[in-house]
């Protein structure tokens, strides 16, 4: 990975690095990276994306068969129900500082 | 004189003498960040787990304690609320003595990078007691809890417990509420449970695995199943007893699941006989000790009449590249969150919000967290995405695919936890890389969402080795029976070190 890229990463992640931090840590990520690699040979030749362990969709996300009933068969709606459940209190009571029902922080300007 | 665990809290003296058995087995060990035993003393009794203390993983909610998910960022962060496992804990009689050593939110395999607390093995101090769970495991082998809960997102709750030589269970993914652990890789994320027997087990993973409405990924046992409803707080052993549906394996088996629990069978249990194990053929690239104790397993289980089915996973050679792929691109998206604002740390000065973000990420999380996060943020980048994360989402239904089809060759699978023992600390262990390929064999259970049960088999090098059943989803009742069987059979030594006081 070149320098720039492993900058342009940590902007986004809203990560500061040291320079001895970038000098470190761009070598892990290469390592990282060339292993990742390695999936392009494994490439799926057929199927679609599996975004959660137990799809809502699996005949859409491209599975089939067995797969697909076995997660249609843990995959579940719930009948909607009124509920009233709130910490809210409980939050605002460990927030260092409240004025009222706002939480207080550090001016920042 | 071994008492029983529910007696810890019985009254002042023995609480007493609890109280320095775990401070000096802590000061041995370092299994607990934080360590209490009269903060949350236990208020219900009668429970199925009356009394018994059971430690929890520091990125798990128990109100009364920090969570600090072994993290500066989190360093001082006193926990308002309980997660609903600890809920349902608590409402068997169990009580909390405290909360347990992990890597910093649960990314590493060796409990050693945090700095508010490193871990070491109870059975060799110089030995990693495995990570991310591993104060949990080393707290449990050491004696100080029979049980602990822990979370298990690549294999963190199955590879310290075969480290430690004891058993740990990943559940069915969405089986335990989520609610109240805070969250690493979102899909891949479970609660679990570590504990020094089989049935011991059974009695926590009936206690708490039910559907929770805080946790929209939680769900009940398909229904036909006998257990959708499930009152809380119905924390029987037998509680986990009802048939584990098995969609992909209609045969005999499937009809004589019951009664993991053991303390009540409704039924006849499996044994062996029942069961096509399917056994890894082909180079795993195993030590020679694991490979033996894999062996000579196989063999115990053929011996107890258990058929046993050649299988392949060409999936073992690229699953770990998917996980780390999967797991830091959720891990960046969830990390997100830790903004210096809203939790933690925050630096005395900063220009601007922008900067505070900065300052408070750049200082409060460490090496391995800020690595995972540059990962995951890269492979979601735009340009880099379809290269990495959408191939590894592709492949992940390769993987999950590829395991429906084994659960129609077999009913369980009997495959290696980590190539190796536990490992040493320092520099001599092997580099981050090579820790990440070696959870080739727990992750794919993650991927899949299926559960996988990491039990003790034997002994290499005076080092414990660990073995993991994995079955189709909700078949957690058939792989605790099975291990049960072969504890029943031959009940692993416990470290040299750490003589039980109660059992």
């Amino acid at each position: 990975m070149i320098d720039a890229e492993l900058r342009k990463t940590a902007e986004l992640a809203r990560l500061n690095l040291s320079d001895e931090e970038h000098e470190r840590l761009r070598g892990e990520v290469e390592n990282v990276l060339s292993y990742f690699d390695s999936m392009a040979a494994a490439e799926a030749a057929q199927g679609g994306a599996t975004a959660y362990a137990v799809d809502d969709n699996p005949s859409e996300a491209g599975g089939n068969g067995a797969a697909a009933a076995q997660a249609r068969s843990v995959s579940q709606l719930r009948p909607d129900r009124i509920r009233t459940e709130s910490i809210a209190e409980t939050l605002l009571e460990s927030a260092g500082d409240v004025e009222d029902r706002f939480i207080a922080i550090p001016n920042v300007l | 004189m071994i008492r029983h665990w529910g007696d810890v809290s019985n009254d002042t003296s023995a609480r007493e003498k609890y109280r320095r058995t775990l401070a000096e087995r802590n000061d041995a060990t370092g299994a607990f960040i934080e360590l209490d035993v009269d903060r949350r003393p236990p208020t219900r009794t009668g429970g199925a787990l009356s009394g018994v203390p059971v430690a929890v993983k520091d990125n798990i909610a128990v109100s009364g304690f920090r969570l600090t998910c072994g993290s500066r960022m989190l360093e001082s962060y006193r926990c308002p609320y309980d997660a609903t496992a600890v809920e349902l804990l608590y409402e068997s009689g169990a009580f909390v003595p405290g909360k347990t050593a992990l890597d910093e939110f649960g990314m590493g395999s060796a409990t050693d990078s945090s700095e508010l607390g490193r871990c070491v093995n109870p059975w060799n101090r110089e030995m990693t007691a495995g990570g991310s769970s591993g104060g949990s495991a080393a707290a449990v082998a050491a004696g100080m809890v029979p049980a602990a809960l822990g979370s298990d997102t690549g294999g963190s709750i199955r590879q310290p417990a075969a480290f430690c030589g004891v058993y740990g269970l990943k559940p069915t993914y969405g089986a335990i509420s989520r609610y109240g652990l805070v969250a690493y890789a979102s899909s891949l994320d479970t609660i679990g449970i570590i504990a020094d027997t089989p049935e011991r087990l059974a009695a926590l993973f009936g206690a708490i695995a039910a559907e929770d409405p805080r946790d929209q990924t939680s769900s009940a046992r398909p229904e036909g199943d006998g257990e959708t409803e499930r009152p809380a707080g119905q924390a029987v052993a037998g509680g986990v007893s009802t048939e584990a549906s098995s969609q992909t394996v209609d045969n005999s088996t499937a009809t004589a699941d019951p009664a993991a629990g053991g303390a009540q069978p409704a039924g006849r249990a499996p044994t062996p006989a029942d069961l096509r194990i399917g056994i890894l053929s082909g180079d795993l690239g195993l030590s020679g000790g694991v490979a033996a104790v894999y062996r000579e397993t196989i063999d115990r289980l053929s011996a107890a009449g258990a058929t046993t089915v050649e299988i392949t996973l060409p999936c073992l050679e690229y699953a770990a590249a998917v996980y780390y792929t999967i797991a830091t691109a959720e891990a960046s998206a969830n990390l997100a969150r830790f903004d210096g604002v809203r939790y933690g740390r925050r630096p005395d000065y900063a220009e601007n919000p922008e900067e505070l973000t900065r300052l408070a990420r750049s200082a409060g999380l460490g090496d391995e967290v800020k690595l995972r996060i540059l990962l995951g943020t890269f492979v979601l980048r735009s340009g880099f995405h379809d290269q990495y994360y959408a191939r590894a989402q592709r492949l992940r239904t390769r993987i999950t695919n590829e395991l429906a089809a084994v659960f129609e060759q077999c009913d369980t699978v009997l495959a290696p936890v980590f190539p190796t023992t536990a490992f040493p600390l320092g520099e001599s262990g092997p580099d981050g890389l090579a820790r990440k390929q070696a959870d080739r064999f727990t992750s794919v259970a993650n991927l899949a969402g299926i559960p996988a049960l990491s039990l003790p088999a034997g002994l290499a090098d005076n080092l414990p080795v660990g073995l993991q059943l994995v079955g189709p989803h909700w078949s957690e009742p058939r792989l605790i029976s099975l291990a049960q069987q072969l504890h029943r059979e031959q009940a692993p030594p416990k470290p040299p070190d750490f003589p039980w006081e109660w059992s």
